[in-house]
């Protein structure tokens, strides 16, 4: 990274952090005013909500409700004790339980700019490789936020249920990102078959020769440029080991999920994969030492 | 500066939108010939198609678990003494060599005169997932072997093998060379230490034991994913495009259909055979290297001794020539040819080109390594002599 990126990061960041800043300054305000009418009888007005008492017009409520959603989607912060003391917390504690899910919003919508910027001044060119980014950012802040929710220790009885489930539910997550990833790369040669034929229109142009006009030669063209980058995709490392990703990412959702129907299964009249795996091994086996016994007793015979 | 920005959303989209232009325009070429295409495609679609295929007469003669052996009721009377086992692959059926009448390798052989059988492995089920390569070839394949043995009352038979059987009648080969005539081996790997086709360098990289671990048996889906990934532009583009320029050609849409049957009718693989395959010869290249030990017994390629014609495809991206043609070196035999022919992996059994070269030739191979066959009655001496006379002019053809 050389010094004028590091500075353009370091300004984005500082521009990011106002703008969480100012969001949450917002929330303050809107939670302060949110959790007044909650606590008001028979749901009247808050003491503060104005000076002469009246009932807010629309146009405040309106302006109440977005100042509540726009500081819904920036909360950021850690529980202090006695957040849960009362139900004047409630509202608290409910945005601190959303904390992840918004952060994790913060997050996407932060690469989102960032993306944007660097799209805006040039730099990915191609929708392939903004899209690639895109769900890479949108899977990386998942797995991040979202794993740390799955793997809270579980407690009691029903302890390694849950754990089964939150792991199931955490390799399909991470089977998803690997496959899209996967599809992204299959889409790469599609569009560089495309500027291909450009470059190569352009080329024709330049050297005066005349434009192919007839569709069918075009087609010729592009296919044959698809085939070629396909060929020189497919024999890549970069395919290689998206594809190895996937397998294994596939392998480990569908253990994960099996263990967890194993689970329901368990309360049902239904072998699962497991019993019916021993049976069969153990039939395989007995088949086995069957038709040894009668090759055996065949070759005594003879 | 502005003008240098190339982000908006059309130009994005712009490989997209033209790829479908492209192939629409491909297909339409002119709005009145597009019109005509839609209508014949209406009708040719809409009316009874010919499509079915594996329409040749057989009988199953023998069974063991889910495995069959067909057995192709002749045409004519015998012409060679000793009956042909056919062994195909498990990825997908052996149905391709019977594709349909006057494209099928089976009717070429049965007009010739000789007695076919054939391995059908049919669908593996869960219960399959533990059939290794040893149950395979010294289970199911000598199974069918001792069965025709039996009932021919003879000691040997010709054995001719497709891909994957291919390489299992090799093995089969090498420990049972007292069972069989003659070997024709036909787009059959034994080498797969090399980067000639992507099938080997993907395979080589697989982790045969997670996929059969979660998976069981392989289903046939995932297999031919991994086949119409070897080349998208062709196998699922390009393929179609020529599909739509042809529709208003009856005898096209009803091979075309044939051809998508039989390429989708893929049965799962068995889990422990499949591991064993990938990790024994795609990872380890054990058979060709002698190292490979199947039912405790070394599978040593010096025991193959009996005649063997080894054909495959110049232009074969599955099994490329690189992956067949060490074969003849490293076995025992004297007599062995080496025949490549100018074709594809599925081109060879289905192509009009090589249909008059490929079962013609194995045909007249086999015939130069048999002895007559001997006709119960006096009578019927003649018949079975004009018959063959018959069946040798076919093969000239």
């Amino acid at each position: 990274m050389n010094e004028k990126e590091k500075t353009s990061e370091s300004a984005q960041n500082v521009v990011f952090a106002d703008w969480v800043k100012s969001q949450v300054g917002a929330w303050e305000d809107a939670v302060k005013r949110t959790a007044q009418v909650w606590q008001a009888p028979g749901g009247a007005a808050p003491e503060n909500a104005g000076e002469t008492g009246k009932q807010p017009g629309p146009d405040e409520i309106g302006k109440g409700l977005f100042e509540f959603f726009q500081a819904l989607s920036s909360i950021a912060g850690t529980p202090k004790p006695g957040d849960f003391q009362s139900a004047k917390s409630v509202p608290d504690m409910m945005l601190k339980m959303l904390q992840p899910f918004w952060g994790y919003s913060i997050k996407l919508q932060k690469q989102f700019a960032e993306m944007t910027g660097a799209t805006a001044t040039g730099e990915p060119e191609n929708m392939a490789e903004i899209v690639k980014q895109m769900t890479k950012s949108f899977y990386d802040a998942q797995g991040e936020d979202f794993r740390k929710i799955l793997n809270v220790p579980q407690l009691g009885l029903n302890r390694y249920y849950q754990e089964r489930f939150n792991k199931a539910v955490e390799k399909a997550s991470d089977y998803q990102s690997a496959l899209t990833e996967f599809l992204q790369l299959l889409m790469i040669p599609l569009e560089r078959a495309h500027y291909g034929v450009q470059e190569e229109i352009a080329k024709m142009e330049k050297e005066g020769k005349a434009a192919i006009k007839d569709s069918k030669a075009l087609y010729q063209l592009w296919i044959q440029k698809l085939e070629d980058h396909y060929m020189a995709l497919l024999r890549s490392d970069d395919y290689m080991n998206t594809l190895t990703e996937t397998l294994n990412k596939l392998h480990d959702f569908r253990a994960a999920r099996a263990e967890f129907f194993m689970d329901q299964l368990q309360n049902l009249p239904i072998p699962t994969n497991r019993d019916m795996d021993e049976l069969y091994k153990d039939l395989h086996i007995l088949k086995k030492r069957v038709k040894e016994l009668e090759r055996k007793v065949k070759r005594d015979g003879k | 500066m502005e003008s240098e920005k190339k982000t908006r959303l059309s130009e994005m989209m712009a490989p997209y939108v033209t790829a479908g232009d492209l192939i629409m325009a491909r297909v339409a070429g002119d709005s009145a010939k597009f019109y005509d295409y839609v209508r014949k495609a209406k009708e040719i679609l809409m009316s009874p198609l010919e499509t079915d295929i594996a329409t040749t007469p057989y009988d199953v003669v023998w069974e063991e678990d889910r495995v069959k052996l067909k057995h192709y009721r002749p045409t004519t009377e015998p012409s060679l003494k000793t009956p042909l086992f056919i062994v195909y692959a498990q990825v997908n059926r052996e149905t391709m060599l019977d594709l349909q009448p006057g494209r099928s390798v089976v009717e070429t052989f049965l007009a010739a005169g000789l007695d076919i059988y054939m391995l059908d492995w049919w669908y593996p089920t869960r219960k399959d997932r533990y059939l290794n390569l040893d149950d395979h070839v010294n289970g199911y394949i000598d199974g069918a072997v001792d069965f025709i043995l039996e009932k021919h009352g003879i000691d040997q038979l010709n054995i001719m093998a497709i891909c994957q059987g291919g390489t299992m009648s090799v093995m089969y080969a090498a420990l049972h060379p007292e069972k069989i005539k003659n070997l024709v081996l036909t787009v059959t790997p034994t080498n797969f230490d090399h980067d000639a086709g992507l099938l080997n360098v993907w395979a080589r990289s697989l982790d045969p034991d997670k996929l059969v671990a979660s998976y069981g048996n392989i289903p046939g889906d995932i297999m031919n994913l991994g086949f119409l990934l070897l080349n998208p532009a062709r196998l699922m583009i390009d393929k179609y495009v020529g599909l739509l320029e042809n529709i208003h050609n009856k005898d096209f849409v009803e091979n075309f259909v044939r051809m998508e049957r039989w390429i989708f009718d893929s049965p799962d693989l068995p889990g422990e055979a499949f591991r064993e395959f990938i990790q024994w010869l795609f990872r380890e290249n054990r058979l060709i290297k002698n190292e490979l030990v199947l039912g405790g017994k070394k599978v040593d390629l010096k025991n193959i001794t009996m005649p063997v014609l080894n054909i495959y495809g110049k232009y074969d991206h599955l099994v490329p020539p690189a992956a067949c043609d060490q074969t003849l070196s490293k076995i025992g035999s004297t007599d062995k040819e080496d025949l490549c022919l100018d074709t594809g992996h599925i081109g060879i059994y289905v192509s009009s080109k090589t249909q008059r070269q490929f079962g013609p030739k194995i045909i007249r191979w086999l015939t130069e390594r048999d002895e007559a066959p001997e006709p119960a009655k006096e009578e019927t001496k003649k018949t079975a002599s004009k018959k063959k006379k018959a069946a040798e002019t076919a093969v000239k053809e």
